[in-house]
């Protein structure tokens, strides 16, 4: 049962995943209170996308345990999906669909209690969407546009828990900072983020917390308030050599 | 969380994909073309028919005064109705014969008349039936191909999955939208032939669902396919394989073997024996043994002293030897069909396209049984007018025949089996089409569940 004062939203411990003799994940560890946003960062195959998947239970972990709202993602992955929001980094809409549609679509696949139009339609507001495109068919959005839906899609389930795997890429630079400027937002009404990244500067500006990997391990954590941009860069590419 | 939000949601999908759209709206409407041409063509067909069947029969009629045995030889023609379906699916029907002419001393056309090359499979007959079991699977397998292959494709299964949904339900919902799809084609389909074929309405429904059942056997298929797909272009490369092997390639190669195990006489060869077995060259020596045969058993010298005129008794001993050396040679060639056949049903447990070909052209009434219970029925006429003309030259002693005993042969009216008599076999063919329906679809949520267990769904 998960511990309802518990304050841990996101807890992963010892978690590994293996294909044959490869370690995609190495026995990672870390914790997320609640209300805090975590940066991964890492290079390309560093792990990150796998362990959001993991955290998702889209990917079965080989051992370690990860817990999210207090729910265990191997034995109640039904749950855990209830309680996190997933944004990819390449949003994929229905292109048939509107944006609206589409959104729809996704809240109630998700099992979300029923939402009036206006409500679905101010959370795209919210993300920070043009009402113009609500009725166009996502075949015509900006990669940005589409992200925005996805950040509303996650937001519509009111999740305590959101897992962004590499949102902001190729994002221009305004729609990134105005998507780390919802993440923000999102994150002072007590919802965890993990943000898995390789952009340094906007996980410094947005994040709490950064965590470095490499080769499928967790190298080292840190607070943001601790370091500052310039140092970040020169401690990551410290832990890359 | 039901599955009916997928099935809906792929509704919808499919409703906004024109292509699919015209796809399905060009199969309906070739189906629909079909039925109404067909009714059309069965009432042209049937009016030749009777009329020239009546012909036939007048002319049996006004033949004079002659001769009995010279009637017999005269003798009648029977035709085979169309069965009302047989526009839409011909079968064999053609393809062994129509007509039947009754005469004296010969079992004409065989109903088993081999093809030329002894095949009993219906291929590339160009008609509806055939473009629909052929283009029909085509088109599912087009359809569902990237069904979710595509999804993940496109990445939205991940994000489903990710919003709770389950690997299952989308499944569910999504093998509910085009099971709906495919059942309202066909039921459509069958509604409009109900109508044109009122009389037929049984049948019908048998044609329904043979079709809805391979339909469903292909739909559940190509979701397993597309399910184990790691993406759209392979799933399509895949279930056209299935489509090449099984639905244009296996038949043809089981057709062969089946041809191979019980191979049918060309007819002439079939011809060559059957004169072998009648003996001809025998007849005055079969002949003689009757007449010494009958002169003792009368007590009499000559034939001359008979009560009866003995060219009657032999005429009819002939008759009757050569009906048992014509049903030995058609049990044996039905003999060597049923092997055929028993190949062709072990093949359609591997090749649904062989089960559905069979359950087809029964219900449509133009398989090779149909034609045999014609056939039968022809003989059975040919005997009765030859028994008659037979008997009436054993009485009458040298005196010609007239109308009057032209009249005592009814007209060849042949009623066709009804429909019990086309499920009493293709329930075989109907229960190889129901297992390969059950058969993927319980592989298809096995899949579904195991993938999501597993967290391998994505």
């Amino acid at each position: 049962m998960p511990d309802a004062s518990s304050s841990i939203a996101v807890s992963v411990r010892s978690l590994c995943k293996r294909y044959g003799d490869a370690r995609a994940v190495d026995d990672l560890s870390f914790e997320i209170e609640a209300g805090r946003i975590l940066a991964l960062l890492g290079a390309n195959g560093a792990g990150k996308s796998t362990t959001v998947h993991m955290l998702l239970g889209l990917i079965a972990p080989s051992s370690g345990t990860v817990e999210i709202g207090g729910h265990d993602v191997v034995r109640e992955v039904a749950a855990v999906r209830r309680a996190a929001a997933y944004v990819p980094d390449r949003l994929a809409l229905y292109p048939h669909l509107t944006g609206l549609e589409n959104l729809a679509y996704f809240h109630q696949v998700g099992g979300g209690a029923a939402r009036s139009q206006g409500d679905l339609e101010a959370a795209l507001e919210r993300v920070g969407l043009e009402r113009s495109a609500f009725q166009r068919r996502a075949s015509t959005y900006s990669k940005g546009m589409c992200q925005k839906v996805g950040l509303a899609i996650a937001l519509a389930k009111n999740a305590k828990v959101l897992l962004l795997d590499e949102p902001l890429s190729g994002l221009d630079p305004k729609a990134a900072n105005e998507f780390c400027a919802k993440l923000k937002e999102i994150a002072q009404t007590g919802t965890s983020v993990l943000m898995a990244t390789h952009d340094l500067f906007r996980a410094h500006d947005t994040a709490d917390d950064i965590g470095i990997m490499r080769d499928g391990k967790l190298l080292k954590t840190l607070r943001t308030t601790d370091i500052d941009a310039g140092g970040l860069e020169a401690l990551y590419l410290e832990q890359m050599r | 969380m039901s599955a009916w939000p997928f099935a809906r949601h792929e509704l919808l999908s499919l409703r906004r994909d024109r292509r699919a759209w015209a796809a399905c709206a060009c199969l309906f409407v070739l189906l629909v073309a079909a039925f109404v041409s067909s009714a059309q063509m069965h009432r042209a067909y049937e009016r030749t028919r009777s009329a020239a069947q009546v012909a036939s029969h007048r002319q049996w009629l006004t033949q004079g005064t002659k001769n009995a045995h010279s009637a017999a030889h005269f003798g009648e023609y029977a035709f085979r109705p169309l069965p009302a379906l047989a526009p839409f699916e011909p079968g064999l029907h053609g393809v062994i014969g129509t007509t039947v002419y009754l005469e004296a001393h010969k079992e004409n056309d065989l109903r088993d008349a081999p093809d030329e090359d002894g095949s009993r499979l219906t291929y590339l007959d160009g008609s509806a039936a055939f473009l629909a079991r052929t283009v029909l699977p085509l088109l599912v397998f087009l359809l569902v191909a990237a069904s979710i292959a595509g999804e993940r494709e496109r990445g939205t299964l991940k994000m489903l999955l990710a919003q709770g949904a389950t690997l299952p339900r989308i499944v569910l919902g999504k093998t509910l939208a085009f099971g709906v799809l495919l059942a309202g084609l066909t039921f459509g389909a069958a509604l409009v032939a109900s109508v044109v074929n009122a009389a037929e309405i049984v049948r019908v429904a048998g044609l329904a669902a043979s079709y809805l059942l391979f339909a469903l056997a292909a739909l559940f298929l190509a979701m397993v396919v597309s399910m184990g797909a790691r993406d759209s272009r392979r799933a399509v490369v895949v279930l056209f394989a299935f489509w090449a092997v099984g639905m244009v390639l296996g038949p043809r190669v089981a057709a062969s073997v089946a041809q191979a195990v019980a191979p049918m006489p060309l007819r002439s060869e079939a011809q060559a024996d059957l004169e072998r077995d009648l003996d001809p060259a025998g007849h005055e020596q079969r002949t003689a043994a009757l007449r010494a045969r009958v002169l003792a058993e009368n007590g009499v010298a000559r034939v001359e002293d008979l009560p009866m005129d003995f060219r009657g008794i032999a005429l009819q001993a002939d008759e009757e030897r050569g009906y048992g050396i014509f049903d030995r040679h058609r049990a044996a060639l039905r003999a060597r069909e049923a092997r055929q056949e028993t190949v062709l049903r072990g093949a359609s447990v591997l090749l649904p396209w062989l089960a559905l070909d069979q359950a087809s052209t029964a219900f449509a009434g133009t398989d090779l049984r149909h034609a045999e219970h014609f056939a039968d029925a022809a003989e059975a006429h040919r005997r009765t007018l030859v028994g008659a003309m037979n008997r009436y030259v054993t009485t009458a002693r040298g005196k010609d025949a007239d109308a009057s005993l032209w009249e005592t042969i009814p007209a060849f009216a042949y009623e066709a089996p009804g429909a019990r008599f086309a499920f009493g076999y293709a329930w075989t063919s109907l229960l190889v089409l129901l297992g390969w329906a059950a058969l993927p679809f319980g592989a298809m949520l096995h899949r579904a569940r195991r993938s999501h267990e597993i967290g391998e769904a994505a």
